[in-house]
C-alpha cells in the first residue's frame, strides 16, 4: 500500500509543487496575481486527475464505467477555474461564483449519472449540491484567508480521503489525498510569499475549482459506499466542514482561531471514524495491500 | 443374377462418391441421443478465482450465485453449451471487508454491473468426456473471447428427472476487462485462474 501511496499521490503532488513553485517563485510571474489563482485553479483538479491516470489508464470517452466520468469532470472543474479567473472582475469575483455555480449545478446534475442517483429528482439534488458546495467553499476561498483557506481545502481533502478508503473506494481515496497534499504545497508557498502580490488571497478561479473537486469526489465516494455498514450522509458532508466553517469565523487578524476552526472539525472528523481507521490500518487498507 | 444387381450398384454409389466435388463432412459427432436443456442449480453451483497477491501467495476467493443453463446431451456425445450467469455481489473471500472491497469501484463495480456472464460459442473434443471450449465472457461490461477446458464430471437420474455435471479451467487477464487496479505496481495479480463448477437439473422442476 505504501508504494501504491507514494506512486498516486506523490507524482501528482510533485507535478503540482513544481508548477505552483515556479509560479511562485519566479518574481515575473508571482506579479500576477491572477496566473498563481489560475496556477491553482489548475493544479488542485488536475493532482486527481494525474491519480486517476496512473491507477486507471488514461481515461476514455465515453467511460467504460460510470464512476470513470470523475477524471473529465475534474477536467471541466479545471477549466470552469481558469474560465472563472479570465472572465472575473477585479475585486471577489462574487457574481462570478454565483455563475460558476450555476454552471457546476446545471451540468453536474445533467450529465452525471451514477448508480442509485439517475432518477430526475436525485439528479436535480445532485446539481444543487454541486451549486451549494461552490457557493459555500467559494464564499470562503475569496474571503482573504489564503493560508487558512489552503488549509481548510487540506484538512477537507484529508479528511474525505480517509472516507473514501473507508468506504472501500481505493482510487478516489488516493485522489483526494493528491488534491490534499496538493492544497498542504499551496498552503506553504502562499506562507512563505505572504507579504507578495498573489498571496492577498486564493481567487475565485481557485474558489470554483476546489469546490466542484471536493464536491464530486464526495457525492461519487457517497454513491460507490461499500463499507460494511454504510457511512452515514452527515459523516461525508463533515469532511467538507473544516473549510465550510471559515463562512462563520471573522476574518482580520484572529488567525488562531480560524485554523482552530479548521482543525477542530477535522479532529471530531477523525474521532467519529476512528474505530473504522483502525480496522483499516489492521489489515493494510486493502485488498491489494 | 440377383445378387449382381445389388453388387454393382455398391460398386457405383462408392464410385460416385470418391469421384465427387462434395466435401467430406466434419468428422464431429451427432449426438446419439437428444441434447438436453440443464438448469444450473445455484446450491451446488460456484465459480472459484486464483490471483497473486503481492507477488507472494495465491489467493482464493468464490462467486456463491451461478445460474444459467447448459445444452447437452446425457451420453457426452456432443460438447455442453453454456450460457451462465454469475453474480457479482455473491464473491466471498471469507473476510465481508475483502468481500466489500472487490464488489466496489475499483474491482467488479457491483452496483454498476451486478453480472458477469459467459456464453460458449464453439468447441473442440480433446477425449472422452473433456473438451476445449470457445466463449465470450463479459466483465464490467466488456466482452472477451475465451477458452475454456471443460470436462463432463458425470449425469445420474432416470428418462424423466435428472442431474448432470461439468467443471471447467480457464485463465484470463483481468486487465483486459478494465479491471487493472494493482496490476502496475504489482499489488494484485493480472493473471486470473477460474474454476468454475456447475451441477445442473433436467426434467420436471428443474
Amino acid at each position: 500500500m505504501l508504494e501504491t501511496t507514494l506512486q498516486a499521490v506523490g507524482i501528482p503532488t510533485a507535478i503540482a509543487a513544481l508548477i505552483l513553485l515556479s509560479v511562485l517563485l519566479v518574481r515575473g510571474l508571482r506579479r500576477r496575481p491572477a496566473l498563481a489563482d489560475a496556477a491553482l485553479a489548475v493544479c488542485l483538479p488536475c493532482s486527481a486527475v494525474i491519480t486517476f491516470m496512473i491507477e486507471k489508464g488514461l481515461p476514455t470517452l465515453p467511460p467504460q464505467q460510470q464512476w470513470l466520468v470523475v477524471p473529465w469532470v475534474l477536467l471541466c472543474a479545471a477549466l470552469l477555474g481558469v474560465a472563472a479567473r479570465a472572465v472575473a472582475p477585479r475585486g471577489s469575483g462574487g457574481l462570478t461564483c454565483i455563475l460558476a455555480a450555476a454552471v457546476a449545478g446545471g451540468l453536474g446534475g445533467w450529465l452525471l449519472v451514477l448508480p442509485g442517483l439517475d432518477s430526475m429528482d436525485t439528479r436535480v439534488t445532485l446539481g444543487l449540491q454541486l451549486g451549494l458546495g461552490v457557493l459555500l467553499l467559494g464564499a470562503v476561498a475569496r474571503s482573504g484567508r489564503p493560508v487558512t483557506c489552503m488549509i481548510g481545502a487540506w484538512a477537507c481533502a484529508a479528511l474525505l480521503s480517509l472516507t473514501l478508503l473507508i468506504s472501500a473506494n481505493i482510487t478516489l481515496g488516493l485522489a483526494a489525498g493528491a488534491v490534499s497534499a496538493t492544497a498542504a504545497v499551496g498552503a506553504v508557498g502562499l506562507s512563505l510569499f505572504r507579504g507578495s502580490a498573489p498571496a492577498g488571497r486564493v481567487g475565485v478561479g481557485t474558489a470554483v475549482s476546489l469546490a466542484v473537486t471536493l464536491v464530486m469526489l464526495l457525492v461519487v465516494g457517497q454513491a460507490y459506499d461499500y463499507s460494511l455498514d454504510g457511512i452515514a450522509p452527515w459523516r461525508w458532508w463533515l469532511c467538507l466542514l473544516p473549510l465550510a466553517i471559515l463562512v462563520l469565523v471573522p476574518g482580520g487578524k484572529r488567525k488562531a482561531l480560524a485554523i482552530a476552526a479548521v482543525l477542530v472539525p477535522a479532529a471530531i472528523a477523525i474521532a467519529v471514524a476512528w474505530p473504522q481507521l483502525q480496522d483499516l490500518m489492521a489489515t493494510g487498507g486493502s485488498v491489494g495491500a | 443374377m440377383s445378387t449382381i444387381i445389388p453388387l454393382f450398384t455398391a460398386i457405383a454409389a462408392v464410385c460416385v462418391s470418391f469421384f465427387s466435388t462434395e466435401p467430406l463432412q466434419d468428422t464431429k459427432p451427432e449426438p446419439t441421443v437428444e441434447v438436453e436443456t440443464w438448469t444450473l442449480d445455484p446450491v451446488h453451483s460456484m465459480a472459484l478465482f486464483r490471483v497473486q497477491h503481492a507477488g507472494a501467495g495465491q489467493f482464493w476467493g468464490r462467486f456463491n450465485e451461478v445460474t444459467g443453463t447448459v445444452e447437452y446431451p446425457r451420453d457426452h456425445s456432443a460438447a455442453p453449451s453454456f450460457d451462465v450467469v454469475i453474480k457479482t455481489a455473491s464473491v466471498d473471500t471469507g473476510t465481508a471487508k475483502l468481500d466489500r472491497h472487490l464488489q466496489g469501484p475499483d474491482f467488479f463495480n457491483a452496483r454498476e454491473f451486478q453480472e458477469m456472464t459467459f456464453k460458449s460459442t464453439s468447441a473442440t473434443r480433446t477425449g472422452d468426456r473433456t473438451w476445449t471450449v470457445q466463449g465470450n465472457l463479459t466483465i464490467l461490461g466488456k466482452t472477451v473471447p475465451v477458452e475454456a477446458a471443460v470436462e463432463g464430471t458425470g449425469v445420474v437420474g432416470n428418462p424423466v428427472v435428472a442431474k448432470a455435471g461439468w467443471e471447467a479451467t480457464f485463465t484470463i487477464f483481468r486487465s483486459d476487462f478494465g479491471m487493472n487496479w494493482g496490476v502496475d505496481n504489482g499489488a494484485l495479480g493480472d493473471e486470473v485462474k477460474l474454476v468454475i463448477g456447475l451441477e445442473g437439473d433436467t426434467g420436471p422442476g428443474a
